[in-house]
């Protein structure tokens, strides 16, 4: 089942990018963007529940063609609980191919990946995630504010347990520096992934800041 | 009885017919008896045939090459009788009626082709050749009379009014042999001139510089305008763009900046339900509402769009240009008129010295 829907969804996005091809401009764009923020996990299985916090650093790219794009993310920090008792890495990256049947929105389909990583295990996460984002220009055109959601088709966990589900939202607001292809956003991100029946719910927030050039 | 009347009567209207082309052989005929006389050295009789041809008017009025013909001989034979006055007036006319007249000195003896010379040296005549009518638009030179003299001296070419007002003087200075001057219908001061009677005047001045001789030659103006050129129509509405913000852009702002902030402040929710969720979604909620906000005082309904305001402008600026053009043109077609130019017979007066 879970095959057949990414092939569908496949086959929908290649339907909307398709008027396009034969009419649109065929030129190649793309941004780039470093990211710095802060994100916080919240981890919450049936007998217990932890919260750990770090910085996160990472890298964002973009590149466009009539209204393809191809999306590509990489992000990692350390993270701590409160007490310093515990300490782990968050690496995680992604890839959407997306496409934009209108300007102000994007459809996408791509997989996630997410680890976590101790002195003694990593435990990786991987979607395949849905995408849909919406963009609009609220000062002319040098602030434009941004409102993505996805869902996972399918996904799977390094662990003995099956996945569950995932699910997320991310909303920023870019402001172009007037007269320069640079531009700074500030969005914030949470998702959430769990394991088959809510034995372990995983949220990750993120607030982070991207400085970027391109357009 | 009635075939007699009217053979009569026929005979009479055939004589009557053929009376004034018989007259004018006649005055040729006795132009070519005085030629023989003059060649007899009967120059009385020369003289005499001359005279009556020359006195023939009308109908049996002598050509123009004919009367150059009679006064030649005229002048000749009454320099063989010795009357140096008759000489001087047949010879005079002779150069009033042909500047550029020569004497054939195969025919004339050269005493009789040098005193033609002295008389034409010192007959001071212009005569100007022109179409008998000329039709040219004001400011061109169409109006081009062609001058020719009996002998070098100076002249001043000028256009008159019927009431002697000088129009425009067309020359000053001498002229040798041939001249052609020009007129384009304007007075001195550059407008062109209305309906009516004007002269074309020459006058010639003497050795001493004083006038001798006015030639006078009268035309009658037509002037009809030009029809003047239609304005071009204004630019179509559909060219201008809106220079005022209509509601759209400023309500897109408005509605995207409070959806998407209340977007990022409520959606995390019910992707995390029972989380605790950051005070950082609100930051950036609070951030894409007030972009939104000020979007919209940007783009607010009625706000002047400074580019549009600007392309409109050159849109009517290059309409007025294009009707400044056409004024210009009109106001130019309105002061150029077609001109018609009746010209009339010259007259020539000579001057009497005060």
């Amino acid at each position: 089942m879970r095959p057949l829907r990414r092939y569908l969804v496949l086959v929908s996005l290649a339907g909307c990018a398709l008027p396009d091809v034969m009419h649109g401009q065929r030129r190649l764009s793309g941004t780039v963007a470093a990211l710095v923020g802060s994100a916080t996990v919240g981890r919450v299985a049936s007998i217990s529940s932890e919260q750990l916090s770090g910085p996160l650093f990472g890298l964002r790219g973009t590149l466009r063609f009539w209204r393809v794009e191809l999306i590509g993310q990489y992000a990692q920090g350390n993270l701590g609980a409160e007490g310093g008792s515990v300490s782990e890495d968050l690496v995680e990256g992604g890839l959407t191919l997306a496409v934009r049947p209108v300007p102000q929105l994007s459809l996408g389909i791509g997989p996630h990946a997410r680890s976590y990583v101790t002195d003694v295990s990593t435990e990786r996460w991987t979607f395949w995630e849905a995408r849909a984002r919406l963009e609009t220009d609220l000062v002319g055109t040098s602030v434009r504010s941004s409102l993505e959601g996805w869902f996972a088709l399918s996904g799977g966990v390094s662990t003995a347990l099956p996945f569950g589900n995932g699910r997320g939202i991310e909303g920023g607001v870019r402001v172009r520096v007037a007269s320069t292809p640079a531009w700074v956003r500030l969005a914030y991100r949470v998702d959430r992934g769990t394991l088959s029946n809510d034995l372990r719910v995983d949220t990750v927030e993120q607030l982070f800041i991207q400085v970027g050039i391109g357009r | 009885m009635t075939e007699y009347r009217r053979s009569w009567l026929l005979s009479l209207a055939a004589c009557l017919a053929l009376a004034g082309p018989a007259s004018a052989q006649t005055s040729t005929q006795l132009v070519d008896r005085a030629v023989q006389a003059y060649g007899d050295l009967d120059f009385g009789d020369a003289v005499g045939l001359v005279r009556r041809a020359l006195a023939a008017s009308g109908a049996s009025a002598l050509s123009v090459e004919d009367r150059l013909r009679a006064l030649s001989y005229l002048g000749a034979a009454e320099f063989y009788r010795g009357n140096r006055d008759s000489v001087r007036s047949a010879f005079r006319s002779l150069v009033e009626l042909e500047p550029r007249f020569q004497l054939d000195e195969l025919i004339f003896p050269p005493e009789v082709a040098s005193q033609f010379a002295i008389i034409k040296r010192d007959t001071k005549i212009v005569r100007a050749v022109l179409p008998p009518v000329v039709r040219m638009r004001s400011g061109t030179s169409g109006f081009a009379p062609q001058l020719y003299t009996s002998s070098f001296h100076r002249i001043a070419a000028s256009i008159i009014r019927s009431d002697g007002e000088p129009v425009r003087l067309l020359y000053s200075g001498v002229i040798g042999d041939s001249l052609q001057i020009v007129w384009g219908g304007l007075d001195s001061a550059g407008v062109a001139v209305g309906d009516g009677r004007y002269f074309l005047t020459i006058e010639s001045s003497g050795s001493s510089g004083a006038p001798e001789r006015l030639v006078q030659v009268p035309l009658d103006i037509v002037a009809r305008p030009l029809d003047t050129l239609p304005h071009p129509p204004p630019p179509a509405d559909s060219l201008f763009l809106p220079e005022r913000a209509l509601s759209g852009p400023g309500f897109e702002s408005l509605i995207g900046g409070l959806a998407g902030g209340i977007g990022i402040a409520l959606l995390p929710s019910s992707v995390a339900p029972g989380a605790e969720l950051s005070a950082g979604r609100l930051a950036v909620a609070g951030a894409v509402t007030v972009a939104g906000v000020v979007g919209f005082f940007r783009r607010r309904p009625g706000r002047i769009i400074p580019a549009n305001v600007a392309v409109n402008e050159t849109l009517r600026q290059d309409w007025r240009e294009r009707v400044d053009a056409v004024v210009r043109q009109n106001i130019t077609r309105r002061n150029e008129p077609i001109l018609e130019i009746l010209v009339g017979q010259a007259m020539s007066v000579e001057l009497l010295e005060q």
